[in-house]
């Protein structure tokens, strides 16, 4: 039995550990338990056991961190790394370094900046959504060149409604946030006009929606503060467009 | 390295070369003499017994050797150990250090009994 449950413990060593001494150390407990019987024998077994446990299992990874952070060659067939200590890295080097990293840093704030037109924030629990905000397509989609030139602001979403969805105030499926004194314009629903508005700081949207793939566009003379849409059970991305 | 973790020699390890002094021993019976030697006041659980056995055998100061106790077919086939000669110096040179340790003791009569 106790043979039995040190194998158990014996899995919490290192497998370095395991594979030098773990057939002797069980060993050594199957004698001791053969030799050590009765109540107070085993007590002491086990006494000794966890104590033993205690200290040498930390020191057993300790040393195995060790191995693994100074040895040259790899362990278990793993590539390892090793530390170089006592000497700077290259001046010229980490220079250049920066430099690149800045660079990067650069191009990707960049490409993010342009890639949207208008600044549109989402919720948390939106992701699950794919909540389009496409200003240039939605102008060519939904407006006439000359309805565009009038909009500032185009907002378009896509929205698939699992179910059939009845038209709730309390539950809008898009809301927008303007500076004050807000935004003035229309609400379009698969091309038809569901909502115009005037001035309104905080704009909700609900419609009676039949269920599959739904475009919602809102074109408005100022810019959005922020843009959410309906992420729940009812409501799921659109396929890719 | 090894030799640097090693002084000065941990009680443990004192003990186990201690042990080896007199025979070749596997781990049991290191850490049977080792209790023996010590009046019980030391039992080596596994894990300090082969963590030590391991540390002792990088820094030179015991080699592995063939259990010859073992049958033919080797199913009771054990590693053995031996102390090598830097470990008896090594040992011999931590029981000087703790004699010296005892004199002064002695000469301090911290010890009960040290007047006779």
């Amino acid at each position: 039995m106790p043979e039995k449950l040190y194998g158990i413990l014996l899995k919490l060593y290192p497998k370095h550990y395991r594979r030098a001494y773990g057939d002797d150390a069980l060993r050594l407990v199957t004698d001791r338990a053969r030799d050590e019987k009765g109540f107070p024998g085993r007590l002491r077994l086990w006494l000794d056991l966890l104590g033993d446990l205690a200290i040498s299992l930390p020191r057993e990874y300790s040393k195995a961190l060790r191995r693994r952070t100074l040895a040259a060659s790899p362990v278990d067939g793993a590539p390892l790394f090793q530390l170089v200590t006592g000497r700077s890295p290259n001046p010229a080097l980490v220079f250049a370094a920066c430099l690149a990293t800045g660079a990067l840093f650069w191009t990707c704030i960049t490409a993010v900046g342009r890639s949207r037109t208008f600044p549109a924030r989402f919720p948390a629990d939106s992701n699950s959504l794919q909540a389009v905000v496409q200003s240039d397509v939605a102008r060519a989609r939904t407006a006439t060149e000359e309805e565009s030139a009038a909009a500032v602001g185009v907002y378009s979403f896509c929205v698939t409604a699992r179910r059939e969805i009845a038209d709730n105030a309390l539950r809008p499926i898009l809301r927008f946030g303007f500076a004050p004194p807000g935004g003035s314009g229309e609400a379009l629903l698969d091309g038809k006009i569901v909502r115009k508005f005037r001035n309104e700081q905080r704009l909700w949207i609900s419609a009676d929606l039949p269920a599959g793939n739904h475009w919602f566009v809102v074109r408005v003379d100022k810019r959005a503060e922020n843009a959410s849409i309906a992420a729940d059970r009812d409501f799921k991305s659109c396929p890719a467009q | 390295m090894p030799r640097r973790k090693l002084d000065p020699l941990p009680s443990a390890a004192f003990n186990i070369l201690l042990a080896l002094a007199g025979e070749d021993l596997h781990g049991y019976a290191i850490m049977r003499q080792v209790e023996e030697q010590t009046s019980g006041r030391m039992r080596l659980g596994p894990g300090t017994l082969y963590s030590s056995l391991q540390t002792l055998l990088e820094a030179g100061f015991i080699e592995e050797i063939e259990d010859r106790s073992a049958s033919k077919d080797g199913a009771d086939r054990r590693r053995c150990y031996r102390l090598t000669r830097a470990g008896l110096k090594a040992v011999r040179a931590e029981a000087e250090s703790l004699a010296q340790t005892l004199r002064i003791a002695r000469a301090k009569k911290i010890l009960r009994g040290a007047d006779a």
